[in-house]
């Protein structure tokens, strides 16, 4: 087996170009890729491991765009300054995936890019309009939205020889309210059950531009129609049964035939509820600056 | 009194090795030349292998040997017996060909390292013929469990109890319970290492088991084996809470000891604890009680159905506990009991803590609950008329339950949780909103030891080093809840030393006398009693020979801090170093203790638990808002370690009552979460503060007036959560897990059904 | 491959396997056993370890990637036989029984108490959800990690 540890971009396209293909992976935090072999005797042709890769690690704000670093960690993002003023819903995101051990390992490339249905990152990425950046072996950058990044599958529409390298985000604007909630089988350490996405512009009281994503209902999490059931409106609890009711009919419709459908159809309700909190408390912080 | 060590918060022995990682546990060890052994196993629930292959694994280099049914002892055994005289059914092999459940062994492969081990496993290929698997009792009765094996794939207890349930008198009141299959989670996974020395036909165990001659009797009885070559050495355990009682690997990792002539490593991950040792029992009941018009009990029906999966193991004997704890905590003139315990292709069944405590109180105080609320009473109020009073003989096996101060933990649980007026609050919350809170409690009482059954006793030798310090041989087997240290200082209480000075090594076949191991709680009442009596033997041929040095009678002389004087004139005085050299220059004894105590009494501790919780009605999941334990301990000798066991009661019975669940898929038998990814146990965010309240009424017998509370303190926890919740939503859950999915469906039908009464 | 890491404070250089995991490295080349196996997937938290001073799985870091890192594993926290804050603190709140989590749960302490000298029992108890205890109901440990930040805040070091 051979270990590629590339420490340029320029490096990592040519790991890409030379060994990309079957048997080779890359890597990051290992937090899925190990314990999806645990007790396996496995084997790889090639890994490209590529923490240390400096650039990879990076936050950063230019031309309206924040830039998130591909193996940037889940500890490293919830803390990031830039992320807690834009991305409120990123932070929550990052901060409810695993355990501490998980957040200073995992990266938000490889929670993205493992495609998990119930990975929390991409339906954030989702409504915040982000887009994936994607360096080839040839060392052509391209730019995908979110959408274009995962295949409705669940799987990654990449070349073999193409890597995520960053996320870029536009920075939201004025009134721009965001947030993420999930549903586990506990308050912390727990993969999501269910996760709501939210990102919105309130205007004159009103929200427009309502963006909800559903995540862990479907191989790959998806932009909710039931976002219709906030536009236009003014943000309140009152919402509550109408949200409810929308997200729930989505819920069962899009998992018609697994046994938690039921479960999950009644208990958006309590996601619906920490959406509006969420939302309601980010509204009353936002009025409050000067 | 007071005491310089008993009921003092002094820490676990090895605690600073701990702190440091330098404890070594079994699979920490490294033997040269040790080998590693790693199981094949079934991937079907049911099946007969028609041709096992494994030349593959064999070929590959750094293979040693693979061990199957068709070259090791076709000896079949029970892993729960201890001793060879113990009548218990005998269905297993080390391998088999006909496997019973998926996770049933095979094969296994000894190979240098762990990595080839496990590559060689993969190149093993087994053509299997498939049978129809039996999964629930239900299938597994219709046929008597008989394509599972051809005897005792059923086993009916004879009707236990007394008196006649069908002439009392009084309301039939009946209730349901029923709960699921459940896996130990002790931290440490299983580990094994043996080393045989094929010239000296000596063989060394090195295990973390609770039973040091439990597993040396399996070994020998399998292997062939004179018990006098075998040396069983217990490691240091990092939990068991049961799991580590049966013999499991012991025999396997002998068997490729003997085989291989080299050191052999046996070790679990995690999945293969999961699936391959023993799993708490999945447990049916249905009882019928019959009530007086003053709510009193006047007779009591039950019948209780145990999944023992694919082997019986101790689960005959695990039904019958249950039917020992029901006349232990409320007065029944009349108790009829029926149990089965029936095979399925599934994963075996076995020791949990409480060994029928926890399913007995699960029964009895989830029908307590429930009549309560039928009655329209309070619970505690139920209870305070049906309670033993102090004193009162267990009508099953007949012998006192010791000053088992029942109404004591009720009352000043009562008061100290603020039942009244937290019942008072509750009864104002606003029902319409999302969250829910209810409170419940529940009372026990477990073991202290075997007695009446024959055969406990604990035998002890003390004896003193030539400069004070003491060594004391006990066959104590600690599963890191801190005996040793109990011991210990109970050794330095007596012989006012510190209990640093005092060196007590855990099970080992080689230098215990036979004992049975850690079993029913019986540590602290049986052996700690005897190391109590050693000591002070120990003390008093040190009063002996201290008066010959100080000349004075033995009965002027006072002990202190390691030395002797005389009580009237304390500057006469010598110390315990100077008697052991008196003595030892003397030449005509040692100063050595030996003794056997056997005890002549079991009292019941009793415990009452009372909980709040919250219940999220949105989304189903349960939170632990206060949980209080009242806890009759005789005497709390290490009060923290006592709060400990209180805490790992709890997150057990969090577990229980909320996330924990082994799930088989239905069709194929396969485990479905054998992994902690997917297997949920409760963590540091999941708990509030848990308050502890002791309550110390010396026992007669106990060391230090003290009884049980391992166990004791799990027996309740499951009850009264489910009465917390029960109380938060008005409902009558008593199916286990109360996971969100039963919950919210719990509330939709609550909501159906009054839509369909209001029109 | 040659791996040249930082080891409880000293520089070392070994030829590793890349793909062997840190725990595997640390247990059989190093004979550092404090950092135990209880699940092998990142759930359990009994083999943490400090990488360049964050709380990680050592059952989840390939060897190959830690080339020019730091790691702190429970052996590296005691100076000369002298307990480490933390590792006292465990030892005088009875927060240890078993023991087994202990090395992973003591160095998810020393994580989280380098980057907040002074938690809440809320952050404490989160910051210690990735590690399992099935033996006290976390109390007593809570306990000695908010006595352990005391202490250092007093001295003034983490």
């Amino acid at each position: 087996m051979n270990f590629f540890q590339p420490t340029t971009l320029p490096q990592l396209a040519q790991c890409l170009a030379e060994q990309a293909g079957p048997g080779c992976h890359l890597i990051a935090g290992c937090t899925d890729f190990l314990p999806q072999r645990n007790g396996t005797p496995w084997d790889a042709r090639a890994l490209i491991s590529l923490v240390n890769l400096a650039e990879l690690g990076q936050i950063r704000q230019e031309n309206g765009l924040v830039s998130l670093g591909a193996t940037c960690t889940h500890t490293q993002v919830e803390g990031h300054p830039l992320v807690r003023q834009y991305f409120p819903a990123l932070a929550q995101a990052c901060g409810s995936v695993g355990s501490t051990q998980i957040r200073n390992r995992g990266t938000v490339g490889g929670n993205v890019g493992n495609a998990s249905p119930a990975g929390d990152l991409y339906p954030v990425l989702l409504v915040l309009g982000a887009r994936g950046v994607v360096l080839s072996g040839n060392q052509a950058v391209r730019r995908l939205p979110m959408e274009q990044l995962v295949l409705p599958q669940g799987a990654l529409a990449l070349e073999p020889d193409e890597a995520i390298i960053a996320f870029e985000l536009p920075v939201p604007s004025p009134g721009n309210l965001n947030a993420f909630v999930k549903l586990g089988e506990r308050t912390h350490v727990t993969i999501a059950k269910i996760s709501l996405s939210a990102s919105l512009t309130l205007h004159e009281g009103r929200m427009e531009q309502v963006r909800l994503a559903l995540g862990a209902v479907a191989r790959r999490a998806f932009l909710s129609s039931s976002s219709s059931a906030l536009e236009g409106k003014s943000l309140s609890k009152a919402l509550l049964p109408e949200l409810f009711d929308a997200l729930s009919r989505e819920v069962a419709a899009s998992i018609p035939d697994r046994p938690s459908m039921p479960y999950k159809r009644q208990a958006v309700r309590g996601l619906a509820d920490d959406l509006l909190s969420a939302l309601l408390h980010q509204a009353r912080d936002v009025s409050q600056q000067p | 009194m007071d005491y310089q060590y008993i009921g003092k918060d002094i820490p676990v022995n090895d605690s600073r090795a701990k702190a440091c990682g330098q404890l070594l546990y079994a699979a920490d060890l490294h033997l040269s030349g040790m080998l590693y052994m790693k199981l094949f196993l079934s991937p079907v629930a049911h099946g007969i292998v028609r041709s096992l292959d494994v030349s593959k694994a064999l070929a590959l280099p750094g293979v040693v040997t693979v061990l199957s049914y068709e070259n090791t002892p076709d000896v079949t055994y029970n892993r729960g017996r201890v001793r060879a005289t113990e009548e218990a059914p005998d269905q297993e092999t080390l391998f088999s060909r006909h496997v019973r459940f998926v996770g049933d062994r095979i094969a296994a492969v000894v190979a240098e390292t762990p990595e080839l081990a496990q590559k060689a496993v993969s190149l093993i290929q087994a053509d299997i013929q498939p049978l129809l698997p039996l999964l629930t009792p239900d299938q597994a009765l219709a046929q008597d469990a008989r394509s599972i094996h051809e005897k005792d794939g059923v086993v009916r207890l004879p009707q236990i109890g007394y008196g006649d349930y069908a002439s009392a008198q009084g309301e039939e009141f009946s209730h349901h319970t029923s709960s699921q299959r459940v896996s130990h989670i002790a931290m440490e996974p299983h580990c094994t290492v043996a080393d045989y020395k094929p010239a000296s036909d000596r063989m060394t165990v090195w295990t973390a088991t609770q039973s040091v001659f439990g597993a040396r009797s399996a070994i020998a009885s399998i292997l062939g084996m004179p018990m006098s070559h075998i040396r069983v050495i217990k490691t240091p355990m990092g939990g068991s809470f049961g799991c580590k009682q049966e013999m499991v690997l012991e025999p396997l990792a002998a068997c490729a000891a003997k085989m291989t002539g080299r050191p052999v490593m046996l070790r679990f991950s995690r999945s293969e604890v999961m699936l391959c040792t023993m799993l708490k029992h999945p447990l049916d009941s249905h009882i019928k009680v019959k009530f007086s018009p003053q709510r009193t009990i006047t007779g009591l029906q039950l019948s209780c159905r145990l999944d023992a999966g694919a082997y019986q193991t101790v689960s005959p004997d695990y039904a019958d506990a249950i039917s020992k704890k029901l006349s232990w905590v409320y007065n029944i003139p009349n108790v009829e009991y029926h149990a089965v315990s029936v095979c399925t292709n599934t994963p075996v069944s076995g020791s949990y803590r409480g060994w029928g405590g926890p399913e007995c109180a699960l029964i009895m105080e989830n029908m307590m609950n429930a009549a309560a609320r039928r009655f329209v009473m309070d619970p505690i109020e139920l209870r305070l008329r049906n309670i033993l009073p102090p004193y009162a003989t267990s009508r099953i096996n007949n012998f006192s339950l010791g000053n088992l101060p029942l109404e004591d933990a009720l009352l000043l649980g009562r008061d100290r949780f603020g039942w009244e007026a937290r019942k008072e609050r509750l009864a104002r919350q606003d029902r319409s909103g999302r969250y829910l809170r209810g409170i419940g409690m529940a009372l026990a009482t477990h073991t202290s030891g075997y007695f009446p059954r024959r055969g406990d006793w604990g035998t002890v030798v003390v004896k003193m080093e030539e400069d004070g310090s003491v060594h004391v041989n006990c066959n104590v087997h600690d599963h890191g809840c801190g005996e040793v240290i109990v011991f210990r200082s109970i050794v330095a209480e007596v012989l006012s030393i510190s209990p640093d000075l005092v060196d007590l090594p855990e099970g080992d076949t080689a230098y215990n006398a036979l004992d049975n191991g850690c079993y029913t709680s019986r540590s602290i009442y049986v052996l700690g009693r005897a190391i109590l009596d050693a000591s002070n033997l120990l003390l008093e041929q040190l009063k002996r020979n201290g008066s010959q040095l100080l000349g004075c009678r033995p009965e002027d002389l006072s002990h202190r801090d390691g030395a002797l004087f005389v009580t009237k004139q304390p500057q006469r005085r010598c110390t315990y170093s100077q008697i052991a050299y008196y003595v030892a220059d003397k030449g005509t004894e040692a100063l050595f203790v030996s003794h056997t105590h056997v005890p002549i009494s079991n009292p019941g501790p009793a415990a009452a638990h009372f909980a709040e919780v919250e219940v999220d009605t949105y989304t189903g999941l349960c939170r632990l808002v206060d949980y209080l334990a009242v806890h009759d301990v005789g005497k709390a000798l290490n009060p923290a370690l006592c709060r400990g066991q209180v805490g790992s009661a709890l997150q057990q019975g969090l577990g229980l009552v909320f996330c924990e669940e082994l799930k088989l898929d239905p069709k194929t038998g396969r485990a479905m979460n054998a992994d902690m990814q997917h297997y949920h146990v409760a963590r540091a965010c999941d708990f509030s503060k848990i308050d502890t309240l002791f309550i110390e009424k010396p026992d007669e017998e106990g060391p230090f007036g003290a009884k049980s509370v391992g166990e004791a303190c799990y027996v309740p926890v499951a009850p009264a959560l489910i009465a917390a919740v029960n109380n938060a939503l008005e409902l009558e859950l008593s199916d286990l897990p109360l996971d969100p999915p039963r919950i919210l469906a719990a509330l939709a039908r609550k909501e159906r059904e009054k839509e369909a009464v209001t029109p | 491959m040659i791996i040249n890491f930082v080891l409880n404070g000293r520089p070392v250089s070994r030829d590793l396997l890349p793909q062997r995991r840190l725990i595997d490295v640390l247990r059989e080349d190093f004979c550092l056993t404090g950092a135990k196996e209880s699940c092998g997937e990142g759930e359990c938290g009994a083999c943490t370890v400090l990488l360049d001073g964050r709380a990680v799985h050592s059952c989840l870091v390939l060897a190959g990637q830690l080339e020019g890192h730091a790691v702190t594993t429970i052996e590296g926290m005691a100076e000369n036989g002298e307990l480490d804050v933390i590792q006292n603190a465990f030892v005088e709140h009875v927060a240890i029984q078993c023991g087994f989590c202990t090395p992973g749960m003591i160095m998810s302490a020393k994580g989280l108490l380098l980057q907040n000298p002074d938690p809440s029992e809320e952050e404490i108890r989160i910051a210690l959800s990735g590690n399992i205890c099935r033996c006290s109901g976390y109390a007593q440990i809570v306990a000695a990690v908010q006595d352990a930040a005391k202490r250092l805040r007093e001295v003034g070091k983490a």
